[in-house]
């Protein structure tokens, strides 16, 4: 049976794979509990693949700005990061905005030196 | 409709894509691409990775000090996926990807010394966007 609108409060399924028993999720926890956006990018501005990405520029040696396609509801939302050889990428101070952040990324010897290279980013919050 | 009981959910336009609406109740996401495809709770035991929780992670490779692979039970569409994640001690950094691969990733906590490059056995979480295979 297909449904093109489905309005509902409460998802249940069996849990067939792990333990075959009844498990209920609100609905709640699945449009707040998703990703609203992730990049898997290299600097300067080369994106692999993305979700809700609009645009990204290159922000000098280490520093990547991200555009969102649609905006968050407020700049309370949240960031997480990792970067590949072991470098470290973090959110830039003060760059969080409805629209999109900028990500920053840092060397792995000490972790202070902004770096260019492979840096992965997902979102989580509210959509305006 | 308040409750309901499935298996399984496909979209009926795309099969891989169903909308949801967002907070602001206009806007909406898709739930495929937003959902985590992977995340694992991992703890070294003498020196030995062990998972304590995990999502879509069928099993680790210690590969030395510092250096384990996740690999996963289904796996990724390709290595262009977004992966994140923490220590669990204040023991390490939590800049930590080796390379990503379709069927696992390889993970590098290093130690938490400036002007450090060393690796260390470290308790950590990870976490998954991307497209699955």
């Amino acid at each position: 049976m297909a449904f093109g609108n489905l309005k509902f409060d409460t998802l249940t399924t069996s849990d067939a794979k792990n333990t075959s028993t009844e498990k209920s999720i609100d609905t709640s926890y699945i449009f707040n509990g998703v990703a609203k956006h992730w990049m898997s990018a290299t600097e300067p501005g080369s994106v692999g693949d993305s979700f809700n990405l609009s645009s990204t520029s290159d922000g000098g040696t280490g520093l990547h700005t991200v555009v969102l396609i649609n905006n968050m509801a407020s700049t309370a939302h949240a960031v997480v990061t990792g970067m590949q050889d072991a470098d470290m990428a973090c959110l830039a101070d003060g760059s969080r905005a409805t629209t999109g952040y900028m990500v920053t990324g840092l060397q792995r010897a000490d972790s202070l030196t902004r770096t260019d290279g492979d840096h992965f980013t997902a979102l989580h919050g509210d959509l305006a | 409709m308040s409750t309901v009981k499935t298996n399984t959910l496909t979209g009926t336009t795309t099969a891989g894509s169903i909308s949801v609406t967002g907070e602001g109740n206009s806007t909406t996401t898709n739930l495929q691409q937003g959902l985590a495809k992977v995340w694992v709770h991992m703890h070294y035991s003498g020196g030995t990775p062990t998972t304590q929780d995990s999502l879509n992670n069928a099993s680790n490779t210690d590969s030395g000090t510092g250096d384990v692979n996740f690999n996963y039970t289904n796996n990724m569409a390709s290595a262009s996926y977004a992966p994140s994640g923490s220590n669990n001690t204040n023991r390490s950094r939590m800049g930590m990807y080796g390379d990503l691969y379709t069927s696992y990733i390889n993970v590098l906590p290093t130690a938490n010394d400036a002007n450090s490059n060393a690796l260390v056995d470290d308790n950590i979480s990870i976490l998954l966007t991307g497209d699955l295979a």
